[in-house]
């Protein structure tokens, strides 16, 4: 059983960050490969799914609610429209859906393993990113099937994610924290995503914003999503570089809650054996 | 390795002044609505418990330590703590090195992976290198002995090979230090030899320092050369094993210095002498200071001549034969409240010519086999000492009539607090015991 190897090779990895890079790779492929081992239409369902959903809003909204016939987003722009902004918004819902339990969710591996405990939340926001890497094929279709043709402006894309991913991980560490504490974050988090999706312009235009009371306005402003979803629209249906405003307050809403929800896990985590 | 013997060995755990603290809260609060309104009414407090305290010691490369404590004693908590898995309150460790901790093996194993992601995914959460374990993967499936079901899912296998997996993973290398539990069973007979082989290697390597947690006593003498003692959260001892294995074992055998009992109850106060020929009493129980003032005044004597049966149920008549022994009656025969001497006549026939058992209309008999509730035993003693009729208490609903001026005394008296009458409850021995020292207490 003694072999004399030549090659220098280290049993354990040489530093916590190199563990913990391992240890995501294997949890992510984990996660994919349970998802997808058993199923009919497996990865396909990733590229199926926004595309379903495009199809039905866009019927409901271009034709019940005579949606999107004026302003900056003309009928055959809508689907586009609609499809970005919905797969933008399922990345952030479920990653940080996701995130919410993944702590509760590994109570058993932590309980028995020295492990960084941010390596749960920030798993799921990686396996959402995957997902939605699928789901950006979903949207390349509809984009050949209206013939809008791709430019270079689509560099900006992983920038926009890398922005919008901070901002989950955020959000990620700071409800993974708090559902350690309190179960019903968990429905708090779902009402909330629910209202996010009314108060964010996924199936509805811009005019809409500014036809409303100058308060609402701000507020419409004010919300997060919005930035990514412009940001994203921009890139890729209008086909300019994005507004600068709209990169500072991506950059700053992922920064705020970054920081919040690094705060808030950091100081708590060293109680969450107590109580999972 | 001979280099290491001669140079001083360095510090590999360091514990310094560890305390655990627990926070138990009087409920469990669960929901942010619980949580919000508990701190409005300022009711959100909670019980401190220190599983740990105040504990300092040093393990140094190769040592071969033995962990003991009784159940409950905190020791799990220190190897959590050392493990890297619980922070301490207070107090710092330093481990310099990994843990390979073969309490608890399998960690993060998913039953619907094969074999080979899982091997992946543990040894990934133990800290391996992904080309270690390309390099390693065939010697980790031989030791298993599963080479023909490697890519089969996890839920598939029996539980006695999913342990052998995870023991192959977490040995494969020569850990810094190892944490060994004695039911490290797994497998069959031959698996087992094989386990504690690699075991023993590691031991005798004297570059491994194993950390070995056990309840038997000779297993900790045979494998380890230090031990440590930890009892209720408090380092009780730590030294060569023989001699804290002997304090250890010693906690346990009676004062006259006979063979360790078979109840081996560890308590770390003793009983008073007057009670230690009673083999179900225990020196941190409620009741030691009223059973030893019965016993010592002579009232009660327990249900036999080892056993006292602090929770035992009292007839109506050894209830009696009690208040008989405390007014001092000489009726020419023995009367205790052993189960022996339940009825005789001549208790009943004394206490109803003393007036302190009277058979009135509307009231059912004196019944000397009957279970005695707290209310009789209120009676008795009442009867027994004839005060005057206290005025009454408003809060006693439950408080049959025929008690009532009983249990007025008896709270007069300091014998029994208004809330806790419940004078229609059994009344055990070691509560008549308690009611007796109140009662007397008040007296003196």
């Amino acid at each position: 059983m003694a072999e004399t190897s030549d090659t220098v090779s280290v049993s354990h990895a040489r530093s916590d960050f190199e563990k913990d890079i391992f240890i995501l790779r294997e949890l992510v492929t984990k996660d994919f490969k349970i998802k997808y081992r058993r199923s009919v239409l497996g990865v396909a369902w990733s590229v199926l799914n926004p595309l379903l959903m495009m199809i039905v809003m866009a019927v409901v909204f271009s034709t019940i609610f005579a949606q999107g016939r004026n302003g900056s987003v003309t009928p055959e722009l809508y689907p586009l429209y609609l499809i970005i902004g919905n797969v933008t918004f399922s990345l952030m819902n479920e990653a940080t859906s996701t995130a919410l339990s993944s702590i509760v969710d590994a109570s058993s591996l932590l309980k028995k393993v020295k492990i960084h405990r941010f390596v749960f939340p920030i798993q799921k926001v990686l396996f959402a990113l995957v997902n939605y890497a699928f789901s950006l094929i979903a949207v390349a279709l509809v984009m050949l099937w209206f013939h809008v043709m791709p430019t270079w402006h689509l560099i900006w894309v992983p920038v926009g994610l890398l922005f919008l991913l901070i901002f989950c991980a955020g959000l990620g560490l700071l409800l993974s924290a708090l559902m350690v504490f309190f179960h019903d974050v968990r429905h708090l988090w779902s009402v909330i995503i629910t209202a996010w999706t009314y108060f964010t312009p996924i199936f509805w235009t811009d005019d809409y914003i500014k036809a409303m009371p100058h308060l609402l306005q701000l507020v419409m402003y004010a919300n997060p999503m919005y930035n990514y979803l412009n940001f994203m629209r921009q890139v890729i249906l209008w086909q300019t570089s994005p507004e600068p405003i709209t990169i500072a307050l991506c950059a700053g809403w992922a920064i705020l809650f970054f920081i919040i929800g690094y705060l808030v896990f950091h100081k708590t985590e060293h109680k969450f054996i107590l109580y999972i | 390795m001979a280099e290491n013997l001669s140079s001083p060995r360095d510090v590999v755990i360091d514990v310094d002044n560890v305390t655990m603290i627990f926070n138990m809260a009087s409920e469990q609060l669960n929901n942010l609505k619980e949580y919000f309104i508990k701190i409005m009414h300022h009711e959100l407090f909670f019980k401190e418990f220190r599983a740990l305290k105040n504990i300092s010691f040093q393990v140094k490369r190769g040592e071969v330590v033995g962990l003991v404590g009784t159940n409950g004693s905190g020791k799990s908590t220190m190897l959590k703590i050392i493990a890297g898995v619980l922070d301490p309150s207070e107090g710092s460790i330093e481990v310099r090195g990994n843990i390979a901790p073969l309490i608890e093996l399998g960690a993060g194993f998913d039953m619907e992976l094969t074999a080979r992601e899982n091997i992946y995914l543990n040894g990934s959460l133990l800290g391996y290198t992904k080309e270690f374990i390309d390099a390693h993967f065939d010697e980790i499936v031989e030791f298993a002995e599963l080479k023909d079901f490697v890519d089969m899912p996890l839920k598939n296998y029996s539980s006695g090979m999913v342990a052998r997996i995870a023991f192959a993973i977490a040995t494969i290398t020569e850990p810094d230090i190892l944490i060994v539990d004695e039911t490290l069973s797994v497998g069959d007979v031959f698996f087992q030899e094989k386990c504690e082989r690699r075991i023993r290697h590691f031991i005798e390597s004297g570059d491994v320092t194993v950390l070995f947690v056990s309840h038997s006593m000779q297993q900790v003498e045979r494998i380890c050369k230090r031990a440590i003692w930890i009892e209720k959260g408090v380092l009780r001892m730590d030294g060569p094993v023989d001699v804290v294995c002997e304090a250890y074992r010693d906690q346990f055998v009676d004062a006259d210095g006979a063979e360790g009992s078979s109840v081996a109850l560890a308590d770390v106060t003793p009983l008073p002498p007057s009670l230690k020929h009673y083999v179900d009493l225990r020196g941190d129980d409620w009741y030691v200071d009223s059973v030893k003032y019965v016993v010592e005044h002579g009232y009660m004597t327990g249900r036999d001549e080892t056993h006292f049966g602090p929770d035992n149920r009292l007839t109506c008549g050894q209830a009696l034969s009690v208040i008989a022994k405390m007014a001092g009656a000489d009726l020419g025969v023995q009367i205790d409240d052993s189960l022996d001497t339940t009825h005789h006549p001549e208790v009943l026939a004394w206490a109803r010519a003393e007036g302190i058992v009277e058979d009135l209309p509307g009231r059912v008999p004196f019944d000397m086999s009957a279970v005695a509730t707290r209310g009789d035993v209120f009676q008795l003693m009442f009867a027994l000492n004839q005060s005057p009729h206290a005025s009454e208490p408003s809060s006693w609903r439950d408080t049959p009539e025929w008690a009532k001026p009983a249990v007025a005394w008896a709270i007069e008296r300091g014998v029994v607090k208004v809330s806790s009458i419940r004078a229609c409850d059994p009344c055990g021995r070691a509560e008549m015991a308690a009611l007796i020292l109140r009662l007397m207490a008040e007296t003196n």
